[in-house]
């Protein structure tokens, strides 16, 4: 019990002191704040844009349904009309339209760019001697590498949370409306999925990589990465898509606007449950590799 | 408390750094000398359990350092500062050492908190606690490394070059707070600042190229150079070039050298009382075989 007790606190210490260094020596939060920033400001220029057109279509569409003789030429031509569009439902189809275009590539750059901004967090320890310190402490190799993982998921994670908060306000100070629902069941089931891998991945590669090679290593594992999210997702948009890969049409808010088929509860677990286990057996790896290499 | 037997480390299969070595370390003050590339961080990161020997056996407190628990045991009373800080410079002094105790196992609160006071006390930092550590002098950076080597009261304390870069004030209250602690556990000082030894260690072991060339204290080794410690003025350059110069002094009749070795007769060297430095230099160079045999 006194055992778990000093375990945990020990685990505590290295994701506060791994926090603590990441807002600090920045390179990972300024990451994640630049891409979630400019994936902001394009959902929000862009809905702006559609809420625009879209209102402009509706006022026309509200003069063609009231008008019998267009309703009448139409129907003989097959066409039919149905509701009209409140603004709630246009601000939602706006703001959909603009997730769809947006929502990939904040995926994809997460992918892609934060292994290359965090895997240098190892390597550091091991260049200024902090890591040979750590290892004549009482701290066990994988509480250590557990710790600096947490550390620096946590880290983005504020840093997502801070510019997802501004974000919404922004929403809804120049749209009016903002569909919180469906933005966070994407953050939560989409987008912190990917910054734990992201997170996880370049942490625990950092093991193995030298620190002079690390830019280029983490770039070369945010590639790997996203195929192997590609491959596990199955995306039903091809392998080269880089749209959204699990939760793209997960939420009905999506298949409404896309007409594309959504993946089910069951399939997204499944993939999550596909992409734990990679990352286990790669934590594993990397832990006999410190534990050979290092006597950690 | 520490035993050593045919302990070798060998790096990439090539390069030995330590080579068939056997110590024994009793509890007090124990001084680790040698020039650069001798083997003592190697010597002192393998008793720390941070380096696996290739061959050979270490037991430090009873505990074999090759297996988890002797490490882990090993570990829990351990204080070591590295020859590089290995410090968080984003942090500041309190915030680091407060990392540093909770890695230990220093989870009560209020006994933490007072050995951070305690340590920062010690060191003289105590008013820079909250700055940045990046802020530092290397002095003081190194008084920091100082700090957190002596948290969780450690039973066996590694320093590994501490007095790099310490004034000679700073410096000598290290070696005084070392001699202090060393009342009460074992102290392994490895350093190649022969003066810190001098007045230091009751103990101490010569090491180059991994091998162990002399173990016992001081006055031993000391005595091993009577006979063999020389002054000799000349106009110019050393009289004899096979001498190995410790020292020279402009005086007013010439060049006045220390010299180790065995002079010519016609040299008119005269004999010199020999000190831990020249000691130590005629150990060296007698193994290299580089000085005149009787």
């Amino acid at each position: 019990m006194l055992h778990h007790h000093k375990t945990i606190v020990q685990l505590f210490a290295v994701i506060k002191t791994e926090i603590r260094f990441c807002l600090r020596r920045k390179w990972s939060v300024v990451t994640m704040a630049v891409i979630c920033i400019v994936v902001a400001a394009g959902i929000l220029i862009l809905t702006i844009k559609n809420l625009e057109y879209l209102r402009e279509y509706s006022d026309m569409y509200n003069t063609a349904l009231h008008d019998p003789s267009i309703v009448e030429r139409l129907k003989a031509e097959g066409i039919i009309f149905a509701e009209m569009l409140t603004p709630d439902e246009i601000a939602i189809q706006s703001t959909g339209i603009s997730l769809l275009t947006f929502w990939g590539p904040f995926l994809f750059l997460s992918l892609l760019l934060l292994p290359v901004a965090s895997i240098s967090t190892i390597p550091v320890d091991q260049q200024s001697g902090a890591l040979e310190l750590v290892q004549t402490t009482s701290v066990g190799g994988s509480i250590y590498l557990l710790g600096k993982v947490l550390g620096v998921f946590v880290s983005v994670l504020i840093t997502a949370l801070v510019v997802f908060i501004f974000f919404i306000s922004a929403m809804v100070l120049l749209v009016g409306y903002a569909p919180l629902g469906v933005l966070i069941k994407l953050a939560v089931f989409d987008g912190i999925p990917i910054i734990a891998w992201a997170s996880a991945i370049s942490v625990l590669a950092g093991a193995v990589i030298p620190r002079s090679i690390s830019i280029l290593g983490g770039f070369i594992i945010g590639v790997v990465s996203y195929f192997i999210w590609m491959l596990v997702a199955k995306s039903p948009y091809g392998l080269w898509s880089l749209l959204d890969l699990i939760s793209y049409n997960l939420f009905h808010h999506y298949g409404i606007i896309t007409d594309r088929q959504s993946v089910t509860a069951g399939t997204y677990v499944f993939t999550c449950f596909c992409l734990a286990s990679i990352m286990f057996v790669f934590a594993f790896i990397i832990r006999i590799w410190l534990k050979r290499r290092e006597n950690f | 408390m520490i035993e050593i037997s045919h302990l070798t480390k060998i790096y990439n299969r090539q390069t030995r750094a330590l080579d068939d070595v056997n110590l024994k370390i009793e509890e007090g003050m124990f001084g680790l000398i040698g020039p650069n590339g001798a083997g003592k961080t190697t010597l002192m990161r393998t008793l720390a359990g941070i380096l696996r020997p290739t061959s050979g056996k270490a037991y430090v407190m009873g505990q074999d350092i090759e297996t988890d628990l002797g490490k882990r045991i090993v570990r829990s009373t351990l204080g070591y500062l590295p020859q590089e800080l290995g410090l968080y410079p984003e942090l500041t002094a309190v915030e680091f050492l407060e990392y540093i105790a909770l890695l230990k196992g220093i989870s009560n609160a209020s006994k933490r908190e007072a050995q951070l006071a305690e340590v920062l006390e010690i060191v003289g930092l105590g008013k820079d606690a909250t700055r940045r550590i990046k802020s530092f002098s290397g002095g003081m950076k190194r008084r920091i490394g100082i700090a957190q080597a002596l948290l969780g009261q450690p039973e066996l304390l590694i320093v590994d070059e501490p007095t790099a870069g310490l004034d000679p004030e700073e410096r000598s209250k290290f070696r005084n707070l070392l001699v202090s602690k060393a009342s009460h556990c074992t102290v392994i000082f490895s350093t190649h600042i022969i003066e810190d030894i001098n007045q230091s260690c009751t103990y101490i072991a010569v090491i180059e190229g991994g091998h162990i060339r002399f173990h016992g204290n001081p006055r031993d080794l000391i005595s091993q150079a009577q006979g063999h410690v020389f002054t000799v003025t000349a106009k110019t350059t050393p009289p004899d070039p096979s001498l190995l110069v410790v020292s020279s002094l402009q005086t007013k009749d010439g060049m006045e050298y220390r010299i180790v070795g065995i002079p010519h007769k016609n040299l008119h060297a005269k004999p010199a009382e020999p000190n831990l430095e020249d000691s130590y230099l005629w150990l060296l160079h007698k193994s290299r075989s580089k000085l005149p045999q009787p």
